[in-house]
């Protein structure tokens, strides 16, 4: 477990040195980044729930739901003692993955099929009306799905 | 197991946290042994469609050669990301196509019969050709945070052969089963 939260605090420091996920409104001149993120003035306590999907990933003998949540409520902790941010994580609860899409910003931890070579991946969904407003500062995301593999 | 679910945690909650993805590196070698179709075709009628809360965008390949698997004609396969109606969900590392390039594809379908390109984009080649030759050209992946077998970070250089030797490669991972 150690181990887990080193590396997972090895990747929260390197993670914050770059960002993929960056608009720019204009193609010529002076290119502005216009990031994708999280509302916090609009979000309460600036604390964004995460939820876990209640589709149960394949498990060997020994590992467990329990213990599967509890990692990923470890990981947000992780987050959560980088007292530098302001952004704060906590758990919501498990969900159904048949659940209707709530736009209430939040995070989705989700299980699917992978496919080989992929371990995670995970992405920020915002309203794509085909331009971005020459005075935004940033893109409101409206939720954000992790997908972790569900087979082995 | 536990090291893998560990890797997957670790991983998925810095995608939550950048976010991000990360991929295992594979190989040639492995690409070709891991997938269950490999396929040469161009892409098309390429749509946005929620699976649970992640968008995928689902397409058809039109398919000229079959390197591995039942040979066909056309075939279905979902890349992560996409979008639906006015949302857009942006996953980095995960390939798009352009109208009338050729590809060779790594495809794998799940036992629940969800098909996907295998390492996102490390299963799409493009294929350029020239009056003598055809290669198979993958470009580095960027943006995402490359593993190695043993969870070590490693840095994507890409890939590239010709159909010949990719063909070839294929008959001996075939042959030496």
């Amino acid at each position: 477990m150690k181990r887990l939260l080193a590396a997972l605090l090895s990747i929260a420091t390197l993670a914050s040195g770059h960002y993929s996920f960056v608009t720019y409104n204009t193609r010529t001149g002076t290119l502005v980044p216009i990031p994708r993120k999280f509302d916090l003035s609009a979000i309460p306590g600036r604390t964004v729930q995460f939820f876990i999907a209640d589709t149960a990933p394949q498990l060997l003998p020994g590992d467990s739901i329990a213990s599967l949540h509890s990692q990923i409520r470890l990981a947000a902790k992780v987050w959560n003692d980088v007292d530098v941010s302001d952004l704060r994580l906590s758990f919501g609860g498990i969900r159904s993955a048949s659940a209707p899409v709530s736009f209430t910003p939040s995070i989705e931890v989700t299980f699917d099929d992978l496919p080989p070579g992929t371990l995670a991946y995970g992405g920020p969904q915002v309203v794509d009306d085909g331009g971005v407003n020459s005075t935004q500062s940033f893109i409101p995301i409206l939720l954000s799905v992790v997908a972790l593999p569900r087979n082995n | 197991m536990v090291r893998f679910v560990q890797v997957s945690i670790l991983c998925g909650m810095a995608a939550i946290l950048a976010p991000a993805t990360t991929l295992e590196l594979l190989g040639i070698d492995g690409l070709i042994d891991k997938s269950t179709q490999v396929v040469r075709g161009k892409v098309s009628n390429c749509g946005g469609a929620y699976r649970g809360a992640m968008i995928y965008t689902h397409c058809s390949v039109t398919i000229v050669e079959t390197l591995k698997g039942a040979p066909a004609t056309q075939a279905r396969f979902s890349v992560p990301g996409g979008k639906v109606s006015n949302i857009r969900q942006s996953i980095a590392g995960s390939p798009d196509f352009q109208p009338g390039v050729e590809y060779v594809l790594f495809l794998w379908t799940s036992p629940n019969g969800f098909t996907q390109i295998i390492g996102l984009s490390q299963g799409k080649f493009e294929v350029r050709s020239t009056a003598t030759t055809q290669t198979a050209v993958r470009a580095a992946i960027g943006d995402v945070t490359m593993l190695d077998g043993m969870g070590q970070e490693v840095q994507d250089a890409g890939a590239r052969m010709t159909l010949t030797s990719l063909r070839q490669r294929m008959a001996n991972r075939s042959v030496g089963k």
